[in-house]
């Protein structure tokens, strides 16, 4: 859909009359990153494992600007990305119209991009940033799952001599897929807004953000549309079936035991009862007496095998059944700094993430990152942390460790080699009336970090390594 | 005395290599634009502004390859290339406005300049010719 927005974009220049061709303005730029990732993991983290993969940074944006006419003030923008997670599908990032109403002031209509963070508007272009990609803590899209809207963004950016001044606005509404709990959570965004404000210098810029959301989601039922859950279903209903046939199997027994004793004591009333019944006719009743002993025991077995299993069957319908569906607010506060003199370098942002009404975590996210110029080489170091609270289905709290070194090969192209170390936060305790707790018997909640792992549904706990190391290098590059 | 000192400075960039042409700002030569100030001219070639004195221009670069340009961007603006393009990838890729204009090299800026009334480019000064007028020389 929004790709053939944009075509429709590239066609109408096409088609428009040379005569105002030759006085229109038609601008492409490009950025690439390729990128290598490891971790030490069988468990994916993010998008990477043991046995490495392209998957997680590599990307081809190609950014198209047209601007019909120099007299009228509106340009045609879109940004096409297409990455390797996604196959290489297209992807129109962006697609809007901006009407620059002064050199202060300009409006763009369309799909915008979210000024979120400090760099999350360029987030998917390596060469304005030093490490291989913005910290996960707080960048990563289990923090903000959403990157762009169908809406409209201002942006009034006033210089002065030494300073300047920014303030941004948005609103827009879109559809969006949250990645939790190993796997894509569908939703709806019914408004987004955000604004901020923002000055600096030409080393320095210092970011104030203020996000509200509204979202619906209908998390039980995708829940339990999951494969693991309809495994999980099936292997209960299993069971149930199975303790039902074994039932049926031990009752039938029973009744043919019952039967065969009845016979037998009517064979023996000729004899005047058992005492005085031939020895043969004896065996034969005490042994049917005995297997009555065991069958009834069967019985008994397969009456509690199916009472589990139903108890079963029916906790995970309570579990699934307590977990919130529909309304949601997801509201983000936000501050960073970023300083760079071109020997000293700094960043540093913290993002707090409130939610309501669904169950994913609040948190608590940032990072600093301190770094050094010497000519084209950058060594850097940060530090990020995410603190998950108040949820009792995901707990993702993390910290990591990441030195990198960025090389600029040339002006429009720079290597980037990064170590990760990151160890997963400690389990929390459950909100006590949460029938996770009251049904499965399961208080603590233990952290899954940003590993990309589907929990045991009965308890919303997996089982993922504490700490991980991963290894990465880059190359980004704008044409 | 002050001859003196000139040519050892042209000596001196003889020796430096040879590349250091003296840079100059040009518009159209019946441009309505009569001078432009050094901090004017930064913030033209860094998108932060499209006018002069009031009046609206288009600033036209070289390519990122010309030596010249990159003379230009160290002495006017003072960023070296990989900056230059570090700032203007944040710039156009966030949205901020969109990048000038550019031509292959001084004689497509000299028949640029020559068709756009508000343009404003660079050069250099042995390039000159009576399409353009000289706004500003960089020494």
């Amino acid at each position: 859909m929004l790709i053939r927005k944009s075509l429709a974009v590239g066609a109408l220049a096409l088609t428009l009359p040379l005569s105002v061709m030759a006085a229109s303005d038609f601008k492409v730029n490009g950025f690439s990153t390729v990128q290598l990732s490891a971790t030490d993991t069988d468990e994916l983290y993010v998008q990477t494992d043991k046995d490495g993969t392209f998957n997680e940074g590599t990307l081809l944006g190609l950014q198209m600007r047209f601007a019909p006419n120099n007299d009228v003030p509106l340009s045609f923008v879109t940004q096409l990305l297409s990455r390797a997670q996604n196959q290489w599908a297209v992807d129109a990032d962006w697609a809007y119209i901006n009407w620059k109403v002064s050199e202060e002031f300009n409006v763009n209509v369309g799909r915008v991009k979210l000024p979120i963070f400090l760099i999350s508007e360029a987030y998917d272009v390596g060469i304005t940033y030093p490490w291989i990609r913005p910290p996960e803590e707080l960048y990563g899209f289990s923090n903000v799952p959403m990157t762009a809207l169908t809406g409209l963004s201002l942006d009034y950016r006033k210089y002065f001599d030494e300073t300047w001044v920014r303030g941004q606005f948005y609103y827009g509404r879109d559809k969006i897929n949250v990645p939790a709990l190993g796997t894509i959570l569908d939703g709806e965004i019914t408004h987004m807004t955000g604004v901020v404000f923002s000055t600096g210098t030409e080393n320095l810029e210092v970011r104030l953000g203020y996000h509200d959301v509204g979202v619906v989601m209908d998390l039980a039922s995708q829940l339990s549309s999951l494969p693991a859950a309809q495994t999980l279903q099936a292997q209960i209903g299993q069971s149930v079936l199975e303790a039902t046939a074994a039932l049926a199997g031990a009752d039938a027994q029973l009744a043919g035991a019952n039967a065969q004793i009845n016979g037998l004591e009517a064979a023996m009333i000729p004899y005047g009862g058992y005492a005085g019944a031939p020895a043969p006719l004896q065996a034969q009743y005490m042994a049917a007496v005995n297997s009555l002993t065991t069958y009834g025991a069967a019985v008994l077995t397969a009456g509690n095998d199916l009472a589990a299993a139903g108890a079963q069957a029916a906790a995970l319908g309570q579990v699934f059944g307590s977990i919130p569906s529909g309304d949601g607010t997801a509201k983000f506060k936000n501050i960073g700094l970023r300083y760079d003199d071109g020997t000293y370098m700094l960043i540093s942002e913290v993002g707090d993430r409130q939610i309501g009404g669904i169950p994913f975590p609040d948190t608590l996210a940032g990072f600093v990152t301190v770094g050094m110029h010497f000519g084209k080489v950058l060594p850097h170091f940060t530090y990020s942390a995410v603190e998950s609270e108040n949820s009792n289905l995901s707990n993702q709290s993390q910290e990591s460790y990441i030195l990198g070194v960025r090389y600029d090969v040339q002006p429009w192209a720079a290597l980037k080699m990064e170590y990760q170390y990151t160890e997963l936060g400690d389990a929390q305790m459950r909100d006590p009336s949460s029938p996770l707790v009251t049904v499965m018997g399961a208080p603590v909640l233990t952290s899954t970090g940003l590993f990309n792992v589907v929990p045991d549904l009965t308890t919303f706990n997996s089982d993922v390594p504490d700490s991980l190391n991963k290894l990465s290098m880059s190359l980004t590059m704008v044409f | 005395m002050k001859r003196n000192i000139l040519t050892a400075g042209v000596f001196c960039c003889l020796l430096a290599g040879g590349a250091q042409a003296e840079v100059v700002v040009v518009a159209h030569a019946k441009s309505d634009i009569a001078a432009v100030d050094a901090n004017v001219l930064k913030d033209l070639f860094l998108g932060k502004t499209a006018k002069v004195g009031g009046l609206a221009v288009r600033a036209v670069n070289l390519p990122d390859s010309s030596a010249l340009k990159m003379e230009f961007d160290e002495k006017v603006v003072g960023k070296d290339p990989g900056k230059m393009k570090a700032y203007w990838s944040n710039r156009i890729f966030t949205g901020q406005g969109k990048p000038l204009d550019q031509v292959e090299n001084e004689a497509a800026m000299l028949e640029w300049l020559g068709n756009n009334k508000d343009g404003i480019g660079y050069m250099s000064a042995g390039a000159v010719n009576n399409k353009v007028k000289v706004l500003l020389t960089i020494p």
